[in-house]
């Protein structure tokens, strides 16, 4: 008979990350997928099927919040997860590849949450996706990528469904499909018995957080989008802060490339960086190099968020 | 030239030499049912030398006299008007109008049909360009009865179309309600008369069903008709009628009764017993506006905040037969369905807010868990 601890598969501890991701995409794709039974895809009714889904729809109110925390949770483990990579140097050849798909599986997960926000037709996401849509309209190649997917910068009737379809059913499968390539490259171990469960204890210690914020912190919905009247305060997700703040100070037409640079930068590190693989902590230089790095992104996300 | 104008532009009879009245005439509806100049005016339209069109019983430009025999030849003649369903007692009426008895000793300074209708560009009063339309009333009667002059001969009040223009019902009509009176709703159209004492509270009535009814059982209809007051205008005006508030309760009691009196009393009593009510209502309105926020379900809530409104809306008529009996009945109702509608409203806000105290639950729930499975792993 087939035993557990016969089966090989992915090491918890070395994986953690990764695997979290997994169980936060697991909660997102759950409650996602129930709440699609009663969103109706319009610019009309998306704001009166949200509010019915939250407010009249038995445990609506769970779905639509643990989603809500889900997905910034899931951002936060993703940007972990880069963290990690260029702290234990693991974008080395031959493991380029890893640090390809992880890349584009944050840029995936940060382009499901600017359609996502839309979806509801709530007046503050409203807005958040006009800005991000002026952040886009300056960076060269993805404003032309957005154009041919969306058309123009404009939120119709026909970019909301696109947006939709983008946001239900295009950016879910190729997460899936990235997320699959990176795990079909990990190393393997022989298992304990014991895996199953903790991964269940993993499951239900996330799905608590998410829980305990949503009842604690939900999301309060506002009145529905009115493109005429721009509200005092527009937020922006807090991964978007830094860049932000980079459009605030430098000129409008250096912004995009400068962006554009440093993402190529971080993008081809590993035929960059072709020194030992040894984890940054082994070296003084390294350390001090990427501590600044993040004390930089942090010091930048604080200043945009106080200029919005 | 005439025969230019006859083969190019269609242009015949009268309106070869009298071009100047063609465009007004061609607005009208007697020229849509091919009424001609000479229905009128009389002479032969069939020929085109001046002496011959002007022959044949020919009036010419009619003195202010004859407009109304001329009018009547066809007004007044049931055969002629019935094919178009217009009534033919206009003459008759307009006779015992005050225009009409003014008109009839020789005053010709009186409104006559041509004033209201219009001389050439008569229109059917449904069209919204005709000086008759229920749009255009008060600007064609406040043409002589907003001229001051005119109006100080007669001893009577030309501002009576501005404080129309600033009344309530002026502005539902601008809002595009048609059931809204103007002018002729109250004193009629060809038999015009200011209704008299005794009689508004039957103009009104009509439209004001519930309100005449009630005022009809208050003491202020008898103490008033025996005194020779108005009705409904001592209160309310007669043509700068206001929305009222609940504060008239105040403002027009203290007009006639002394503070210290038992009527002035009764008044306030009345008063506080709106003001309360709607006090309710605004609280319980605040709570469900509050779910609203979260957003809970308040259907329930918001229908019976409208019935509560309905019973305050309703004893506002029954407040004009001055019962405070009859008034409380109806806002005790109102003031206990609002209380209803707070006491629930706090109780499910609460049951919401009480979702946290799941939540110790539910942790103790996953360490339980976790508990019990390193204890298996231990063994």
């Amino acid at each position: 008979m087939l035993s557990l601890n016969k089966i090989i598969f992915f090491p918890l501890k070395k994986y953690f990350i990764e695997i979290l991701i997994l169980i936060n995409l697991l909660i997102q794709s759950l409650t996602g997928f129930l709440m699609l039974f009663y969103y109706i895809p319009s610019m009309e009714k998306g704001y009166e099927s949200t509010i019915f889904i939250i407010r009249d729809v038995p445990l609506g109110y769970y779905f639509f919040n643990i989603h809500f925390w889900g997905a910034i949770f899931i951002l936060i483990l993703i940007i972990l997860l880069i963290f990690k990579i260029i702290f234990y140097k693991l974008y080395h050849p031959p493991k380029e590849i890893l640090w390809i798909f992880t890349f584009i599986l944050f840029l995936l997960f940060s382009f499901a949450y600017f359609t996502g926000i839309l979806l509801p037709m709530e007046n503050n996401f409203y807005w958040q996706v006009e800005r991000i849509m002026e952040i886009l309209k300056e960076i060269p190649v993805l404003n032309s990528i957005y154009s041919f997917l969306f058309g123009n910068f404009i939120i119709n009737k026909f970019v909301h469904i696109r947006f939709y379809i983008f946001h239900s059913f295009l950016i879910p499968s190729f997460i899936i499909f990235f997320l699959f390539l990176i795990f079909l490259n990990f190393e393997r171990e022989k298992i304990s018995p014991f895996y199953l469960h903790y991964l269940f204890i993993l499951f239900l210690i996330l799905f608590g957080i998410l829980l305990t914020l949503s009842i604690l912190f939900p999301f309060k919905i506002s009145e529905i989008y009115e493109p005429f009247k721009t509200p005092k305060k527009i937020y922006l997700p807090f991964f978007l802060l830094p860049i932000y703040f980079l459009k605030i100070y430098l000129p409008k037409k250096i912004f995009g490339l400068i962006f554009l640079i440093l993402n190529l930068l971080i993008f081809i590190l590993p035929w960059v960086d072709k020194r030992e693989p040894v984890p940054i902590y082994k070296n003084k230089i390294s350390l001090s190099i990427f501590s600044l790095f993040i004390i930089l992104i942090f010091l930048t996300g604080i200043f945009g968020f106080f200029k919005l | 030239m005439k025969i230019l104008l006859i083969l190019i532009f269609e242009i015949k009879g009268c309106m070869v030499c009298h071009s100047e009245v063609r465009e007004e005439y061609t607005k009208s509806i007697h020229y849509s049912e091919m009424i001609d100049c000479d229905a009128c005016h009389g002479g032969n339209k069939d020929v085109l030398d001046v002496k011959g069109a002007h022959s044949r019983n020919f009036v010419g430009k009619p003195k202010k006299k004859d407009i109304i025999k001329i009018c009547s030849k066809c007004h007044s003649s049931p055969q002629f008007m019935k094919p178009y369903g217009i009534p033919f007692d206009q003459e008759i009426l307009y006779y015992t109008s005050e225009h009409g008895e003014s008109f009839k000793k020789g005053n010709e300074e009186v409104a006559i049909c041509t004033d209201c209708h219009g001389i050439h560009d008569i229109m059917d009063s449904k069209n919204i360009n005709s000086k008759t339309n229920i749009l255009n009333l008060p600007k064609t009667c406040g043409r002589c009865h907003s001229n001051f002059n005119l109006m100080k001969k007669y001893k009577i009040s030309s501002d009576v179309v501005l404080e129309y223009n600033l009344s309530l019902h002026s502005e539902r009509l601008k809002e595009g309600n048609l059931n809204a009176p103007t002018c002729k709703d109250c004193h009629g159209t060809h038999g015009a008369t200011p209704p008299g004492v005794g009689e508004i509270e039957k103009v009104c009535g009509r439209c004001h069903v519930k309100q005449k009814e009630n005022f009809l059982k208050s003491k202020h209809y008898e103490v008033w008709k025996n005194l020779g007051y108005g009705e409904c205008e001592i209160c309310h005006e007669n043509h700068l009628v206001k929305k009222t508030s609940h504060n008239l309760w105040k403002e027009k009691c203290i007009l006639c009764h002394s503070k210290d009196s038992k009527n002035y009393k009764l008044a306030e009593e009345i008063y506080t017993l709106f003001i309360t009510s709607e006090m309710e209502l605004l609280k319980s309105e605040e709570i469900v506006n509050e779910l609203k926020k979260i957003p809970l379900p308040i259907y329930d809530f918001l229908g019976r905040i409208e019935e509560a409104r309905t019973y305050i809306l309703e004893a506002q008529p029954i407040s004009h037969s001055l019962s405070i009996e009859d008034v409380k009945n109806f806002i005790i109702k109102a003031k206990s369905v609002a209380d209803d509608v707070q006491r629930e409203a706090i109780r499910k806000k609460k049951l919401y807010e009480s979702r946290k105290l799941f939540l110790p639950f539910f942790w103790l729930f996953i360490l339980f868990t976790i508990s019990i499975i390193i204890y298996i792993r231990k063994r």
